[in-house]
């Protein structure tokens, strides 16, 4: 194990820098979880809305009015198609009604008159106010059909509307901060490779050195005896790494972490941390200096962060960019974390595809060590 | 003495330059073999080869009757080698890195440490244990970078140029290191283009150029190989050209130059050459302040063989 004790006494004499490194990095996850994170506040959006009438001042059209101004914004624009259109194109307003004349009294007649409307398409608000009016209408009609005259319907759907949606959050996001810590753990993408390739870049360069490196292979260790020791004190390093990042989590997020989600978030990240390992493992094979690590640490663990979902979740990702990810580990492991969170139960059948991907992961780790012993022997081969 | 080492018709080459050419040569076990050559004469690449670290083109190598392939551990594990360029961990200190790389082949705690201190001792960095390779000066780290490649006390010792730019003091260390670990039963194949310390430490010598070997021999035999006898050098204040002309004339000599008030005569074999110069100087009153006579030097064997010098 001469090579294994050797890593530790070269790791040994990088410990500040990798107290530093490591110290910045989790420190940036827990910022970002804590700022990125928003679960318990929940607004009602007020969407902005114009209302055209061409019908009378009705108590119908009044009680609309009133409706409508509780739950949006009332916004006056000019009534000619073009100022209209401007409206919706400068997002002025989301959605425009146009009451059409005697609308009020074919209404009250059952004549079923129509509300000519113009919005923004998919937006929330357009969205909104579309189920905003549907309620309305479709409560007066009824109270329509019963007979009621406009006073009375007005009344009643006065009582009706005040009932008010209350939002709840599940049991699961609320009570336990699950949201947060799958925020952490996707974040961990980040903190993982840059840590790792950074400090297991530095510390290789020491072993890389062409010079020793020769004076390793005229000894009787083979090329693999090496690489498996060299990959055991990585090991070791990155399991320190992983334990503060986990360790950390179970002290700002306890609930949450001593759930079974908690749990298998662990593993996941566990199971992730190998493949970065030999990631680094591989990255400090091929690289010889510093700046150029520096570099790749950027590229690689930066730019799987943002298309693999780490910073942005998956769903706002593009198919394009998915596809793409998905030839990456890191597409995987915050795929998985996002399905642990999604977990409403844990049974053998809802685990299976979450143990499938961790096996993804880990199957990229093995590909990149295998890569990393080629790469070797080819070098060796170059002489 | 049986061969230890076998060479034969090793050949290199790196695109259309032949870095080794055909070269076949033998060390015997417990003798100091040294290669001597100018700087790309192909010692470092004949001793990379051996090692396994380069890919040679076509001949084979034998070590303890075995052919030698990157894979041939056992065979590795009885050679040591100390490259040219120093070669140890900026992050360990002397005593770390001796036993580091002594560790590669040593597994036993208690022996590795004895061979480690025997190491330290060999080339006399007892004060410096403790040191980083980076405090410590071009000597000592040439004398690290040594220990390191000998602490596991092997029987075949390559040292690829181990003293180039090495103060007296260290060279002197170093190579009494070397003899030292000869007669503890080690060979030794020693790279080097100063003549000096081939002539010193190496029971036989193999002269390489262009890389073929030119000759090889004791440095006795190698001397004899050429035609001079003597070099003789006098510092005369006034010399005319009859003068001159009357020594060229002298049995033996082979060439006399003369200028900034030195006569320079190279002599070919025979007897009394300085004798008959005095006792011309004498007749013809020619008066000399100083006067040298010099054996000639594997330089001249290399000058003669090749036309040209070793450290060109």
């Amino acid at each position: 194990m001469t090579v294994f004790k050797n890593y530790f006494k070269i790791m040994k004499q990088y410990r500040t820098t990798i107290i530093i490194y490591t110290v910045i990095f989790v420190a940036l996850a827990v910022f970002a979880t804590n700022t990125g994170v928003k679960t318990n506040d929940f607004t009602a959006i007020k969407p902005n809305v114009a209302i055209i009438n061409n019908d009378n001042e009705t108590v119908l059209i009044q009680g609309f009015n009133d409706y409508l101004k509780e739950n949006a914004k009332i916004k006056s624009v000019k009534e000619d198609e073009e100022s209209l259109r401007d409206a919706l194109f400068f997002r002025v307003v989301d959605y425009i009604l146009i009451i059409p004349e005697n609308f009020t009294e074919d209404f009250i007649t059952l004549k079923n008159p129509k509300i000519e409307t113009m919005n923004i398409p998919d937006s929330y608000g357009a969205i909104y106010t579309e189920i905003l009016l549907d309620r309305f209408l479709n409560i007066s009609k009824v109270y329509a059909a019963s007979g009621m005259n406009q006073e009375e319907i007005i009344e009643n759907i006065k009582v009706d509307l005040k009932q008010q949606g209350e939002v709840f959050y599940s049991e699961k996001t609320s009570m336990t901060n699950v949201g947060y810590i799958n925020y952490y753990y996707n974040f961990s993408n980040y903190t993982f490779l840059a840590i790792s390739v950074y400090i297991i870049g530095m510390i290789m360069n020491a072993f890389n050195d062409t010079k020793i490196k020769r004076r390793n292979l005229v000894s009787n260790f083979s090329y693999k005896k090496i690489n498996r020791q060299l990959f055991a004190g990585n090991f070791c390093l990155m399991l320190l790494i992983w334990s503060i990042y986990v360790g950390i989590s179970i002290v700002l997020y306890p609930k949450a972490m001593f759930t079974n989600y908690g749990l298998l978030l662990i593993i996941n990240s566990l199971v992730f941390s190998v493949t970065v390992l030999s990631i680094g493992f591989l990255i400090g094979n091929l690289v010889r200096n510093r700046e150029a690590t520096d570099g790749i640490v950027n590229v690689i663990a930066l730019g799987s962060s943002f298309i693999c979902g780490a910073f942005v979740p998956q769903e706002f990702l593009g198919n394009f960019v998915l596809s793409i990810a998905k030839f990456l580990p890191s597409y995987w492991y915050i795929k998985t974390n996002n399905d642990i969170v999604e977990l409403t139960n844990f049974s053998l059948d809802k685990l299976r595809p979450i143990f499938t991907n961790m096996i993804i992961v880990l199957a990229f780790g093995v590909l990149f060590f295998i890569i990393t012993n080629m790469v070797t022997k080819l070098k060796l081969k170059k002489g | 003495m049986s061969n230890i080492i076998k060479i034969k018709n090793l050949t290199k080459n790196y695109g259309k330059f032949k870095a080794l050419n055909n070269l076949s040569f033998e060390v015997e076990e417990g003798e100091i073999l040294g290669l001597l050559g100018p700087n790309g004469s192909g010692k470092t690449t004949t001793i990379n080869c051996i090692l396994s670290l380069l890919e040679f083109n076509s001949g084979s190598i034998k070590i303890s009757g075995k052919e030698m392939t990157p894979d041939s551990y056992e065979i590795k594990s009885k050679i040591g080698v100390v490259f040219q360029d120093v070669a140890v961990f900026e992050e360990l200190t002397v005593i770390e890195n001796i036993n580091y790389f002594c560790g590669l082949y040593i597994t036993d705690k208690k022996t590795r440490a004895q061979y480690v201190e025997d190491a330290i001792q060999l080339v006399g960095l007892n004060e410096f244990k403790k040191f980083y390779p980076k405090q410590l000066s071009g000597g000592l780290l040439r004398r690290l970078n040594i220990a390191c490649g000998i602490a596991h006390k092997p029987s075949i010792i390559f040292l690829d140029e181990p003293t180039v730019a090495v103060d007296p003091q260290s060279r002197n260390n170093i190579l009494d290191g070397i003899r030292k670990l000869n007669k503890e039963g080690a060979t030794i194949v020693y790279t080097t283009h100063y003549m000096e310390e081939v002539e010193l430490i190496c029971n036989r010598i193999i002269i390489l150029d262009k890389g073929s070997i030119i000759a090889s021999g004791t440095s006795k035999e190698l001397k004899e190989l050429i035609n001079i006898e003597e070099k003789v050098t006098v510092e005369i204040d006034n010399l005319n050209e009859k003068h001159l002309n009357e020594i060229k004339s002298f049995k033996n000599v082979d060439e006399v130059n003369y200028h900034d008030n030195i006569l320079y005569i190279t002599y070919k074999k025979g007897k009394h050459n300085l004798n008959d110069l005095i006792d011309y100087m004498q007749e013809k009153k020619i008066k000399y302040n100083k006067i040298f006579s010099e054996l000639p030097t594997l330089n001249d064997v290399f000058l003669e063989l090749t036309g040209k010098e070793l450290r060109d």
